[in-house]
């Protein structure tokens, strides 16, 4: 689980630095304890053996500045909802498909989803490993996180 | 030239327009698709110069609409920008008849260099 959260946070780190241009990802805690009242663009890595789900979570605010950013929308300008959702969901397509590459020497036939956005809290659930990283992404507050759901086959 | 950008996210669509115009490839024409069904209507209705295409898209992805493409001897330049930049995707984009793969994140250098041989 280590790898796939380092691997995570140091994706999300370039892709905030040098393409969305907001600065790095800077570790501020590391937890188990899913952060509620958020939104985030959640999306899975699958291989026959284990399920991931990587996720990136912000507040309503917090959302809108890091979709202005990606897409140098001034910052009096609001962005639709819509637009918001796309936007940081292809933040996750880039994050995890820099993971994917990172993780697939370890891990056979791993493939890459399509994303998701979710407003509210994910409830983890028996069997599901959880991890949480509060990050700071440049002066923006954002929660990383990975959920890890072994087969039973 | 008219370039065709293909791709669900229509964030993504803007932010690859916007490298193609750092790039220096604003004075093209650029028209966009939401998958490989729009692309695939698209390329037969109002065929253009090349095609930037997403790899994972709902109805159609990327690798299928090139495969169909090629399999119908249509040999359009065809590259994608995608974040799947494994070395397995490379080689099946290739193989498939890709001309190039970019991969995210990018810059206007990927595009500038990509598209050089392809586009005045």
């Amino acid at each position: 689980m280590d790898a796939w959260i380092d691997a995570a946070v140091t994706a999300l780190s370039e892709v905030g630095r040098d393409f969305i241009g907001c600065g790095p990802a800077n570790v501020v805690r590391k937890h188990d304890h899913i952060p509620g009242d958020l939104q985030g663009a959640y999306i899975p890595l699958v291989c026959p053996t284990v399920s991931f789900q990587l996720a990136l979570l912000a507040t309503s605010d917090g959302a809108q500045r890091l979709a202005k950013a990606m897409l140098c929308v001034p910052e009096d300008e609001e962005l639709p909802p819509a637009d918001v959702a796309d936007a940081m969901g292809e933040i996750m397509n880039i994050v995890a498909g820099m993971v994917k590459n990172v993780m697939q020497p370890k891990v056979e036939s791993l493939k890459l989803g399509l994303p998701m956005y979710i407003h509210g809290h994910v409830q983890g659930s028996n069997g599901v490993e959880i991890r949480v990283v509060d990050l700071q992404l440049g002066d923006q507050a954002t929660h990383l996180l990975v959920l890890k759901q072994q087969s039973t086959t | 030239m008219k370039i065709l950008i293909v791709d669900d996210s229509r964030a993504m669509r803007m932010i690859v327009m916007r490298h193609l115009r750092q790039a220096g490839f604003g004075n093209h024409t650029m028209v966009q698709a939401g998958n490989g069904v729009e692309a695939y209507n698209e390329i037969q209705s109002a065929p253009p110069d090349i095609v930037l295409c997403d790899w994972n898209m709902p109805e159609m992805n990327g690798i299928e609409l090139l495969q169909k493409l090629r399999g119908e001897g249509n040999g359009i330049p065809f590259g994608f920008v995608t974040s799947e930049g494994s070395v397995e995707v490379r080689k099946l984009a290739m193989d498939s008849g890709a001309q190039f793969v970019i991969s995210k994140p990018f810059t206007a250098e990927s595009f500038e260099v990509a598209l050089a041989d392809h586009i005045g």
